[in-house]
Formats: C-alpha cells, structure tokens, sequence
C-alpha cells in the first residue's frame, strides 16, 4: 500500500467512527423521543381524566360546570408548583415543610371547591388526588423533554446517556400515576391503601361484640382513632378516615394521644406498603423496627420526635409491593396478604407486649375506598 | 398503551407495506432494464424494511396485560361469598344488601385487580 491509499484508509476509519457515533447518539435520541411521546400521552390522558371527573362530580351534584373555565383551572393548577423551604439553614425545616405542605392541601381543596360548592368531601379528596396525579406527570414530562432539549441543543451525549439510562425507572413511576387515575376517579383501594386496610381490619376483627357500628373519633383532620381491646391490652388504631382519598393527619393524632391526652403506648406499630425488589414477591410481609412512614419525611419525623421523648418503642410490618402496584387499584397478590399482615400484627402485639398494656397501632397510607 | 400500540403498529405496517411494494417494483425495474442505480434503491429499501420489521417485531412481542375489577362481599354471619364487579363509590367494609342464604348483612371484604391475559 502507498501512502495515499493509507491515507484513505484512515480517512475511512475516521469516518465510520464519527458515522457509528452518530448513530448511536441517533438510536438513544430516538429511544427517548418514544419515552417523551409516551409521558405526553398519559399527561394528556391525566388531564382528560380530571376534567371528566370534574364532569361526572358535577352532574352528579346537579351543579353546571363551564367547561372552558374548568380546563383553565385545571391547568392552572396542574402547572402551580410547591416551593420546598431553603435548606441551607435546615433547622426547623420540617415544620416549616409541613407548614408549606398542608398550605397546598388547603388551596387545592378551596380550588376544587370553588369549582363545585356541593361537592362532597369524597369527591373533593378524589379529584384532589387525581389533580395532583396529573400535575406529577405533567412535571415528569416537562422534566424530561427540558433535559433532551438541553442535550439536543449542547450536542452533549453524555446528558442524552444519563437520562436515557434514568428512563426505565422513571417509566415505572409514570406507569403508576397513570394506573392511579383509575382508581381515584371510581374510589378503589390502591396498594398504598394496604396499611390502612389492616387497621380497618383490626377493628373491625376485635370490636367487641355487641358494638353494632364502630365509633371513630377524629383526633385531626381526616384522622380517626378507635379504641379496640385486644387479649387484655388497650389497642388504639389511627387510620386516616375513609372511604375518601386522604393518608390523613397521622403525627398530629399522635402527639394529640401521647402529649394532650398523656396516653403512655408501650408500642407503636406501624403498618405501611413499601416497594419490593425486584426478586421479591408482591404481599410479602416484612417486620421492622422504627416508623414505616414514606413520602416527604414530615410525619415520620415528628413521630420519631415524640416516640423518642417518651422512650416507646417502635415496631413496623411492611407489606412488599412494586411502585405501579403501590398506586394502581390493589392487586389481587397484596389484597390476599392482608390477612397475614393482620395475623402479624397481632403476633407482634401479643409477643412484645403484656396484658394492661396500651399499644397505638397505625395503619399507614392513602385509604381511598376503606372505611372507618 | 393499548391505544398507543395500535397505532404505531398500523403506522408501521403500512410503511412496511409501501418499502415491499416499492422493493418489488425497483426488482422488476432492475431486472427489466437492468440498470444499476435500481439496486442502490432496492439495497437502501431493504435497511428501511429491516429497520421497520425490527420495530414492528418488538411491538408485536410487547405484551400488554389485561385486568379485571372484582368485589368480595361476604355475609357476617353465615360467611356466604360473593364475586362482582364493583360500581363506582364501592368501598371495604361498605354495606351491600343482605344474604341470600341467612338474610344477614352482607359486605364487601375486599376490592382487587386481577390478570385475565
């Protein structure tokens, strides 16, 4: 070989690595762009879904509804954003969060109500939570379509990579919140609902006999307690009251018995769904030691706060599930499971604890189509 | 996803028909003139049908599950099962009428999905 043709072999190699790259950086474009087109879809479907259901509450209610101004409203509220407390002087940020947090709960339930006066407190929960299904998925959407533009526009693959690489889990959740939407437009149980639903079933398996209806007391807002005796020991169940789409008030309840009321839990129990690996089976049942609270961190941290002050003792029981079965309508796998999580409950209650004693049991979660 | 599914497969069968059409007719074209700019065309055709059968065969393999919403009611007292279809504003624990067997208070006990297909 001359040097010329060593020149075009080069010049050949070079090419077809550029050609390779660029085809690679074409493939993982196209790859996300089905992603985007998907969460655009299940954005959209999210929105006609609240609006539907603004529809239905109405016509149900027999109030009129202007549709134009609806789906200004709806979307309105489906872009308002939550401004998380600055951080950098984290001292007494959780109240602060909470302070912010039940902010929001209170505007979206005055905004639902603003657009349906008779609404019952049922249906503002519901669509309450399929608004704010909508407005997760509509972030999740603006999220990712932001980063690929800013990938596209840099030409920077390595951005392209990491979010592609982010995907498939973020794919799990956005499958989900779209799965959730069916349960929160028509009132179902959710997997999330499996921590409550022990508690329902605690009582409802120990109210004594005779008791022909239970009697909740709301010690805060959307959140009951019932006193059930359980083998010689005073069980106080808190769940968030149903059937509505409400995880309740459930530190506030507490600190109401343990600080206000100076009642003196040897245990607290708590029972909540919590998302299973991979090679785990869904409704299996899983004891802990500590608080079994997810989400932002608020209520765990104040019971955590409250039960330390005190010296009780915390046990948890979680019920293993994957994150779509977490908000979908309740799988048949985890709805069979709750009558081993009861019996664990149970087991717990009887082994660590002795008769004249008071255990607080708290039922975990979102308890749309569960009463008490 | 169903919905979705649907319609990129119809998207790309219909291209993937249009490519074999358009295949055929540039082989006839080839053989009957035998001119080669023809099999440039066939050979960019053929990547296009491949790339197109690749991602129709992975939406055909794509399997969406299919669920069912059912409703356990059960009589307190004698602890007569039923299976329905729940309605809309159905809860656990909800009051559903009486028992067939016993005439006692029949509830539901539990609301679940499960797998058809």
């Amino acid at each position: 070989m001359d040097g010329l043709d060593w020149l075009a072999w080069f010049i050949f190699i070079m090419l077809f690595a550029y050609i390779s790259r660029e085809l690679e950086i074409y493939r993982i474009i196209k790859e996300i762009e089905s992603y985007i087109s998907l969460y655009r879809y299940i954005r959209d479907k999210a929105v006609s879904t609240v609006i539907s259901s603004f529809k239905e509450t109405a016509a149900k209610v027999g109030a009129k509804i202007d549709t134009r101004q609806l789906e200004q409203r709806v979307s309105n509220l489906i872009e308002s954003v939550l401004i998380t407390p600055e951080e950098r002087d984290p001292f007494g940020i959780i109240a602060k969060l909470k302070h912010v947090v039940l902010i929001q709960n209170e505007t979206l339930t005055l905004e639902v109500k603003r657009l349906l006066p008779k609404a019952e407190t049922i249906d503002i929960e519901n669509l309450k939570n399929l608004l704010v299904a909508a407005h997760e998925l509509n972030y999740i959407y603006k999220a990712v379509e932001h980063i690929y533009k800013q990938g596209r526009r840099f030409k920077s693959l390595w951005l392209l990579i990491q979010l592609q690489a982010q995907l498939p889990f973020l794919s799990e959740y956005v499958k989900a919140l779209e799965s959730s939407l069916e349960s929160f437009s028509k009132g179902f149980p959710i997997g999330d609902s499996a921590g409550s639903m022990v508690a329902a079933l605690f009582i409802n398996r120990h109210l004594p006999s005779g008791s022909e209806s239970i009697r909740p007391e709301e010690l805060a807002e959307n959140t009951i307690a019932v006193e059930v005796p359980f083998n010689g020991r005073r069980v106080l169940v808190i769940k968030a009251k149903g059937p509505s789409g409400v995880t309740g008030r459930l530190d506030d309840a507490l600190e109401r018995l343990i600080v206000r009321r100076g009642e003196r839990p040897k245990v607290v129990v708590t029972v909540d769904a919590a998302i299973k690996f991979e090679g785990e089976k869904s409704g299996m049942i899983v004891d802990g030691v500590g608080v079994a609270i997810g989400g932002l961190g608020i209520e765990k941290f104040n019971i955590e706060e409250i039960t330390t002050k005190y010296g009780i003792t915390l046990y948890a029981v979680l019920i293993k599930m994957s994150i779509p079965e977490a908000f979908s309508v309740m799988s048949k796998e985890v709805a069979d499971s709750m009558e081993k999580a009861l019996n664990r409950v149970e087991e717990i209650i009887l082994e660590r604890t002795k008769e004249g004693d008071t255990v607080v049991l708290i039922g975990v979660g979102n308890t749309v189509g569960v009463v008490p | 996803m169903r919905e979705l599914k649907r319609k990129w497969m119809t998207l790309y069968s219909a291209l993937m028909f249009a490519v074999i059409v358009a295949i055929a007719f540039f082989t006839l074209a080839y053989i009957m003139d035998q001119n080669t700019s023809y099999s440039y065309i066939i050979m960019l055709l053929v990547f296009f049908g491949v790339y197109l059968g690749t991602n129709l065969a992975k939406l055909a393999r794509l399997k969406i599950p299919r669920y069912r919403i059912v409703k356990v009611v059960k009589c307190k007292k004698c602890g007569y099962v039923e299976v329905g279809v729940p309605q809309k504003g159905d809860y656990v624990f909800k009051e559903t009428g009486t028992c067939p067997r016993c005439k006692g208070p029949m509830y539901i006990i539990s609301i679940y999905r499960e797998k058809v297909s």
